[in-house]
């Protein structure tokens, strides 16, 4: 609970310290990807420290590829 | 973003650095368990063939002098394709950034301080490379030339500690392995070892200052660190047998834990340790920072620095979720990796060279890029 | 040598002499709030025709004997004799004829006449005429050139800089006796005033390092100038870095040999520590003994220094990191012997060591303001009582004061006190970090901070040369040190022009 709370203010703090500077840069699709990745970020990591139970992109790409890798080692058997 | 020049020499280091990455730690482990104790030879191999994977990516790289691989992707495929393939190659690279946090956080808890977090291990590291990141290339080139002497001299002290306790018959009888089982093993072993060495496009030929000793470096570097990889496997075979290497996590950490020098220098693992966070370092460092230069080109912003801090916090986040627990690791290490990774640096690059050649041949007929072609040609002198 | 500020346009006061001398003279005091250390000296001067003349000057800073001697004797005593002296040529007569002092120029303008007197010269002021003549009577009290204070070596010459600027430029020209050593001199602060001087080897010195240096000088804006410090600040490339990236020596021998590798030297004037850039980290590591000896020695010293300055960067970090986290790697009887010395002491290590390494640093301080004579025996009870006694009340373990004075030492291993001050420093967080994250903490302490030196320039080249980048070239000279017949080309990357030294030497190739 403490983390997730810690992880906020950070990203508070990040979030203040950064996004006007990006904006006197006059680059405006920098601060929307800023924004928007620190968003995410914060997300995630805050939900990791509430323990949330966050699927593994990775699990994803296995169930993509699992056939292909059956398929494959079914040649060498 | 002004361009960043590295030399030649800082690059065969940074290659060398990255292809033993994490390879120095599970690379023994996954391949002894198939190919038992002739896993040396599948590394060498491996090694040999990886060669052939160098001369893949130069040639590819030479066909766009002056761009890195995700703007070569969108030149070569035009806008709209050259971008999802990029784009896919950055969701590999920064998963791969995640899994090598992981990688850090695991064994630095499993093996060395156990009683602290993994997060805790993940966010220190993390910060030293957001710092390189901003720091930019040429720091990091200049940092990696400052690792390597320290990499090799522990190397060595820790062959040399080690050697005593060589048995061989632990390596013996040679030549036992079925093909199947050796040919598991290459591939796992190149999936780690070699097939990354894509991302070293981006730093070749856009930040290079020589091309030729360059490109000469890429293949030295592959090479020392396929020795270093094949020595490490051998030692590991002939110190504590294939079944002890296969059965572990971390083999060479084992090793690394039987140094006894004299009674009196012992369980000094944690030097050695120093050995593998440095490759690690380099290895993760290029995927983050191949993430973020690579999403900043895509969407053209002009500077990547402002997103190296979100896109930080993001993969520390990333390291926590990306595996489970450590079977869950090894499982996809073993199992869906090679293939994953065949796909974006194998095939991919094989589709990006025949477009790029099509193209030139196609411009070349009209008359108009016989420079070209001819430079092509020189480049191609490797 | 005479310089003069560009008289700055006041359009509230009418900056040019008037020819009523008088008037000049009433708005000299007023302007110097009547200061009674101006001298105005009023003479007549001509028979036939009397012409007043005031010869002004600010007592202490010029030359008294030169005064008297050189301006109003000549004047006094020639020009009585002559009959008839033309009302319009007399500024040229005793400007041209009766002046013995060498230096001497015209001024038009208020401001250049204070920059003048304040300069420690004369200005003489005649009457109907909007002119001054200003003659260079520039006091030479000075301190006397003794043995340096803060560098001193066993073999070598004893000579260090002056708070003069003149007396140590001239040391550096005794010892580089070239047409081709150059200075150009600025004057920086507004109101100080100060005369800075840049000297290089014209020739040896990289043009685009000699430009920027000027370039970075003129931009200084400032009302003080009152040590090279000062100067060093502003014309660092890195602000934000705690490692130094200017190097300052009180040695003329030592200045010379940098300015034989291509290096640019700043002078300062008031105080004795002339500035050298570009500066890397190996010029701190080096001290000017090292070529004095013979070169084995040297190479064994300079590898000694870098040792001990690892180790006093490291030593409290990894006796909190291996104590608290990695005990399996001490050999077991130390492990026992450790175990047993620190099982009274109440605090964890780390609490310990900070505990230790302020107390030290207190000390430190403080011993350096001490005055002379409390100074040892305050020393002494430093020592004794919080060393001994607080390892007898438990407070601490004998292995952490060992730790601390082992430490405390190999600081002052560098012979240039701007990086050990830095290394100070940085053993505060790298303890922290090994309480926190144990051998890992300290790890990526050294990662970062090696991280942060990659990225130093000073003055484009980059800090940690000839590591990284890696100059085989230059590493006779960087860590260890080759015989002196090896040592045949300057640093590569400080100056690209002129890489070969001397033209003596057979077979030299001038690698690439």
């Amino acid at each position: 609970m403490v983390l997730a709370v810690a992880f906020l203010i950070i990203a508070i703090i990040v979030a203040l310290i950064f996004i006007p500077k990006l904006k006197k840069q006059q680059d405006r699709k920098a601060v929307v990807v800023f924004t928007i990745l620190l968003l995410i970020g914060t997300a995630l990591n805050m939900g990791i420290a509430l323990k949330v139970h966050i699927p593994s992109p990775l699990d994803l790409i296995t169930f993509i590829f699992t056939p292909i890798r059956d398929y494959i080692v079914s040649f060498t058997k | 973003m002004e361009k960043e020049i590295i030399s030649s020499r800082q690059f065969t280091i940074v290659t060398f650095l990255y292809s033993i990455g994490t390879a120095i730690l599970i690379i023994p482990s996954s391949i002894t368990g198939a190919a038992k104790q002739d896993a040396w030879i599948a590394a060498s191999i491996g090694v040999l063939l990886s060669l052939l994977l160098v001369k893949l990516f130069l040639t590819l790289a030479n066909q766009t002098p002056s761009l890195n691989f995700i703007e070569a992707n969108e030149k070569i495929l035009g806008r709209f394709f050259g971008k999802i393939t990029a784009i896919c190659f950055l969701i590999m690279t920064f998963l791969s950034a995640g899994e090598l946090l992981y990688f850090i956080g695991i064994f630095m808890k499993t093996e060395v301080m156990p009683e602290t977090p993994t997060l805790a291990f993940a966010l220190l590291f993390s910060i030293i490379i957001m710092y390189a990141a901003y720091l930019g290339i040429e720091t990091f080139a200049r940092s990696a030339e400052i690792l390597f002497p320290m990499f090799i001299f522990i190397f060595i002290f820790f062959i040399i500690s080690i050697s005593p306790q060589i048995t061989f018959e632990n390596i013996q009888p040679l030549l036992e392995a079925t093909k199947t089982s050796m040919l598991y093993s290459i591939t796992r072993f190149m999936s780690i070892f070699s097939f990354p060495l894509l991302v070293l496009l981006m730093l070749y030929p856009a930040s290079v200052n020589v091309q030729q000793a360059a490109q000469k470096g890429l293949y030295i570097g592959t090479i020392l660190g396929g020795v270093v990889l094949i020595t490490l496997i051998v030692l590991s075979i002939l110190v504590l047998g294939p079944e002890n290497t296969a059965a572990r996590t971390f083999p060479s950490y084992a090793l690394a834990q039987r140094i006894s020098i004299g009674n009196f220098l012992q369980r000094i693992e944690i030097i050695m340790a120093f050995m593998w966070i440095s490759s690690i370092y380099i290895r993760t460092f290029m995927y983050f920072y191949t993430t973020v230069v690579g999403l900043a080109q895509i969407l053209k912003i002009k500077d990547h620095r402002p997103l190296i801090l979100p896109m930080g916090i993001i993969v520390i986040g990333l390291s926590q979720i990306v595996h489970p627990d450590i079977v869950h690791s090894t499982n996809y290490n073993n199992e869906i990796w090679p293939i994953f990774s065949f796909i974006f640096t194998i095939l991919l690059p094989i589709l990006l060279l025949i477009v790029a050649v099509i193209r030139n041949r196609k411009s070349k007929a009209q008359n108009n890029e016989t420079p070209q072609q001819e430079t092509k040609n020189d480049n191609q002198k490797v | 040598m005479s310089m003069y500020n560009n008289a700055e346009t006041s359009p509230s006061q009418n900056d040019l002499l008037y020819t009523s001398l008088s008037k000049n003279i009433k708005i000299i005091q007023q302007s110097l709030g009547h200061s009674n250390d101006i001298i105005i000296r009023e003479i007549r001067i001509g028979e036939a025709e009397p012409h007043s003349l005031a010869i002004i000057s600010i007592d202490g800073l010029s030359d008294k004997t030169t005064i008297s001697d050189s301006v109003i004797d000549k004047l006094m005593a020639n020009i009585e004799e002559e009959q008839d002296i033309e009302i319009t040529t007399i500024n040229q007569y005793v400007r041209n004829s009766y002046l013995t002092v060498g230096d001497v120029t015209n001024i038009e303008h208020f401001t250049t006449l204070y920059s003048a007197i304040l300069n420690g010269e004369t200005v003489i002021l005649l009457d109907g005429f909007a002119e001054g003549i200003v003659t260079s009577t520039r006091s030479a009290k000075d301190r006397a050139v003794t043995e340096p204070s803060t560098e001193s070596v066993i073999r070598g010459p004893r000579e260090s800089f002056t708070e003069t600027i003149r007396t140590n430029t001239a040391l550096i020209r005794r010892k580089i006796k070239s047409p081709n050593l150059w200075i150009k001199s600025r004057v920086i602060g507004d109101v100080t005033q100060t005369d800075v001087a840049v000297m290089y080897i014209n020739g040896i010195a990289s043009d685009k390092i000699v430009a920027e240096v000027l370039a970075r000088l003129d931009r200084i804006n400032i009302d003080g100038i009152l040590e090279s410090g000062y100067i060093e600040d502003f014309i660092q490339d890195s602000k934000n870095s705690m490692f130094p990236t200017v190097y300052n020596s009180e040695r003329p021998d030592v200045i010379a040999g940098e300015l034989l590798d291509g290096k640019v030297a700043i002078l300062v004037d008031g105080t004795p520590f002339v500035l050298v850039v570009p500066a890397l980290f190996t010029s701190f590591l080096q001290s000017a003994e090292d070529y004095y000896q013979h070169w084995m020695i040297s190479s064994l010293i300079r590898i000694l220094r870098f040792f001990g300055i690892s180790l006093a960067l490291v030593a409290p970090s990894l006796y909190v990191a291996i104590t608290t986290f990695h005990q399996e790697m001490l050999p077991t009887p130390m492990l026992i012997s450790i175990a047993s010395q620190r099982e009274g002491v109440p605090f964890p290590a780390v609490v310990e060591a900070l505990i230790m390494e302020i107390a030290f640093e207190v000390l430190r301080e403080a011993g350096l303001r001490m005055p002379r004579t409390i100074g040892p025996a305050v020393s002494i009870v430093g020592t004794l009582v919080i060393g001994q006694a607080a390892v007898d009340a438990g407070v601490v373990s004998a292995v952490m004061v060992i730790i601390v004075a082992l430490t405390a030492i190999c600081s002052f291993l560098f012979p240039a006190y701007g990086l050990s001050n830095t290394i100070r420093v940085l053993r505060f967080p790298l303890m922290i970090l090994a309480a926190m994250f144990g051998l890992f903490g300290v790890m990526f302490g050294i990662m970062v901070i090696i991280l942060h030196l990659c990225s130093i320039r000073s003055f484009g080249v980059p800090y940690l040369s000839p590591f990284a980048p890696l100059v085989l070239q230059d590493q006779k000279d960087a860590f260890v040190l080759f015989p002196r017949r090896k040592l045949l080309t300057r640093p590569r990357l400080v100056n690209q022009k002129n890489i070969v030294r001397g033209h003596n030497y057979i077979n030299v190739k001038n690698r690439k």
